[in-house]
């Protein structure tokens, strides 16, 4: 019933200002306004990027939304975060337990020098055996592209694409670290950071918060006439480290996630008008469309170069950017998604705006892979 | 016996034991006749067989016709030419870079050990390291001059000398990934001689060794077994470059460029993410063979952690 959401990018801003901004910004969307003090709980969803303030950061939470007391907690599951802090919530309100409750998604990144940066940009996938081998998330997916590709017979085009697409989209997002279209020659032509995926194939390092007000259905006319509604969540995980699952190019988490969202929400892939997606890299949204049951094995490629995942095409993929050009602040990721299906079903995204969607699906993974949730959204 | 020592070192286990002797080829320091005193605790004879392949077969030699009477013979050799006759013959060490190796002849006299995996010449100083550990005995407070071998003059005429990155003191310390001692030494076995567990439940094998069974989840009927370390079929690849390296590979980007690393399939369906040594990066592809070797991985805590990487070639 609420959603806000800061710039996404190199900010000015500290993360107590990016909480602030993003909650702010998610009462001031409730349409007949929503009293603070209503709120019963808060999740706050942060990597700890930096290590700020890993632990009891969910208290700064409480404080700069400006609700002294409310019991917060924050959700952990790198990249997943967000999405796994929306969940929490969801069981919230489902238990009966919470009638009105505070998501919000945080991190703040481009402060820390570059080498600490770098030392924070691995630390969610397998340290010992993965990280220690010289690999940070890029030099997973690397591996993992090489893989994809060798495995499929698919051109780089199909990744380059996704970032063409993605790029296309930010363009139109005034909230976008990215606003600017790029080709597919300037992604073959970018310095390579693990090959074959090069610069251009990989999401900034971002700033940015998003939250979300997520009430019980029964109260929600008290809030709002146009509610969006989340029909299911759904959760996963994997093995944390890479070398150890079975198949390289598949990304079990996400496909457990799809079923029980799915399940819950009680439809069919032909129901869902758009996706948002975990484009961590280009390679992460092809094996997202095949794990959530949008492409067969191996098709993903082939359907991106078609266009299908166009704005204008019959299953548009991350109409807001993606995290390839909108940018990836660890922890808000996943809430930033739920705020691009808010706006799309209620038909405020602006420049963007897809005709009529009426139902979303919102993916987000940790890592790569270890944990995802996937959630679906609908609208009247 | 005609377990390479290195081999017994890397088991980490009680099982090893103090050499009755221990024969030295190459260019140790002079210090290393005391610091071996030190790292095994008690007065060891300790002879020096010369240097290079001709140090090498002597110390062979001696190893074979005159066994020691008070045990196992160790033998260290550092810097031995890569291209020396012993090398080629296959019984010596291998390596483009003049490596340090270490195997043992037992009293019985066998003739020629198999050749070990070359390391290199800071090798020395892990494994005796560890060797002490595993013995459950602190290692000495202080080191005499400390293991380090001048830098071999025949691997840097041979041009196939890389970067060796020095640890400054006291850093860097990881602040992102950080892997302390013992648990670094928990996972030795996997990580030096690749031992993996297999189920005898369900027949899977987990490898690195959790206590638990990766695919039906039991903690009991795991028995060890050892992966192949002389060749894997190469699964996945990717070349890290400038900005794609964990922040403790950066002196390995700054000193030697763009590294590969790739995901080797040891047995089916058991993978090891290891980095490429030895060969230009993107000069293995998915479907080769690789072999693997102990090296030096990266610094933490001061000092290098140990294990194996991915070297071009292996059996068919």
């Amino acid at each position: 019933m609420g959603a806000g959401h800061t710039r996404f990018g190199v900010l000015d801003a500290g993360p107590r200002a990016l909480l602030r901004q993003a909650v702010d910004g998610a009462f001031a969307t409730v349409d007949h306004g929503a009293d603070r003090a209503a709120v019963a709980e808060a999740f706050l969803a942060t990597l700890g990027f930096g290590g700020w303030q890993i632990g009891n950061a969910s208290a700064v939470l409480a404080e700069e939304s400006g609700m002294p007391g409310v019991p917060t907690s924050r959700v952990e599951n790198a990249c997943a975060s967000g999405g796994s802090a929306i969940r929490a919530a969801v069981r919230a309100v489902e238990h009966g337990e919470r009638d009105l409750v505070l998501v919000a998604g945080l991190e703040k990144m481009t402060d820390e020098p570059n080498a600490r940066r770098r030392y924070w940009l691995g630390v969610s996938g397998d340290t010992e055996w993965e990280r220690l081998a010289g690999l940070t998330f890029a030099g997973v997916y690397g591996l993992i592209a090489s893989r994809y590709l060798s495995e499929h017979h698919v051109g780089p085009d199909a990744l380059a694409e996704v970032a063409v697409k993605n790029h296309e989209n930010g363009a139109l997002n005034p909230n976008a670290q990215f606003q600017k279209r790029i080709t597919r020659e300037d992604v073959r032509q970018a310095p390579r950071v693990a090959d074959p995926l090069g610069l251009y194939d990989c999401c900034p390092v971002s700033d940015g918060a998003a939250a979300l007000l997520i009430a019980n259905p029964t109260i929600a006319g008290r809030f709002t006439d146009a509610p969006v509604y989340i029909d299911g969540v759904g959760a996963g995980s994997d093995r944390l480290a890479v070398q150890e699952r079975p198949d390289l190019t598949r990304f079990g988490a996400t496909a457990w996630a799809a079923d029980e969202a799915f399940h819950a929400a009680g439809c069919s892939h032909r129901d869902i008008s758009f996706l948002e997606v975990h484009d961590c890299f280009t390679i992460a949204e092809l094996l997202a469309l095949e794990d959530l049951g949008f492409a067969d094995r191996g098709t993903a490629g082939a359907m991106t170069l078609e266009g299908a995942t166009r704005r204008n095409g019959r299953l548009p993929v991350n109409p807001d950017g993606g995290l390839k050009a909108k940018g990836h602040p660890i922890g808000a990721t996943g809430v930033s998604q739920a705020y691009e299906v808010f706006l799309q079903l209620r038909g405020e995204a602006g420049a963007r705006q897809l005709p009529t969607p009426s139902r979303a699906l919102a993916h987000n993974v940790g890592g790569a892979g270890a944990t995802a949730t996937v959630s679906i959204f609908s609208v009247g | 016996m005609s377990v390479a020592a290195i081999e017994l070192l890397a088991e980490s286990s009680a099982e090893v034991a103090v050499p009755g002797r221990i024969l030295l080829v190459g260019p140790f320091p002079s210090t290393a006749e005391a610091n071996l005193a030190r790292f095994f605790g008690s007065a060891i004879p300790i002879e020096r067989s010369g240097t290079g392949s001709v140090g090498l077969t002597a110390a062979l030699r001696t190893a074979r016709d005159a066994p020691s009477a008070a045990g196992t013979t160790l033998l260290l050799a550092a810097d031995v030419a890569a291209d020396s006759p012993d090398t080629r013959s296959g019984v010596g060490p291998t390596g483009p870079d003049g490596a340090i190796a270490a195997w043992s002849a037992s009293v019985a006299g066998v003739d020629v050990p198999p050749p070990i995996d070359p390391g290199n010449a800071h090798g020395a100083t892990a494994l005796f390291f560890e060797w002490h550990r595993a013995r459950g005995r602190e290692p000495p407070e202080r080191w005499v001059g400390g293991w380090e071998l001048p830098p071999s003059s025949s691997a840097a005429s041979a041009g196939a000398s890389r970067p060796r990155p020095t640890i400054p003191p006291g850093g860097p310390v990881s602040q992102g990934a950080y892997v302390p001692m013992p648990r670094y030494e928990e996972n030795l076995p996997s990580r030096w001689r690749f031992a993996a567990e297999k189920c005898s439940a369900c027949g899977a094998l987990t490898f690195p060794e959790r206590r638990r069974c990766r695919v039906c989840g039991r903690s009991e009927g795991l028995v060890r077994t050892y992966l192949p370390r002389d060749g894997g079929l190469v699964v996945a690849t990717t070349t890290i470059g400038p900005g794609g390296q964990p922040t403790e590979f950066d002196e390995q980007v700054l000193g030697g460029g763009p590294y590969e690393v790739i995901l080797v399939e040891l047995v089916p369906e058991v993978r090891v993410t290891l980095q490429l040594t030895d060969a230009t990066p993107g000069s293995v592809r998915i479907g080769d063979r690789v072999r693997t070797s102990l090296r030096r991985l990266y610094p933490m805590e001061g000092e290098w952690r140990y294990g194996r990487k991915a070297t071009r070639g292996g059996p068919g």
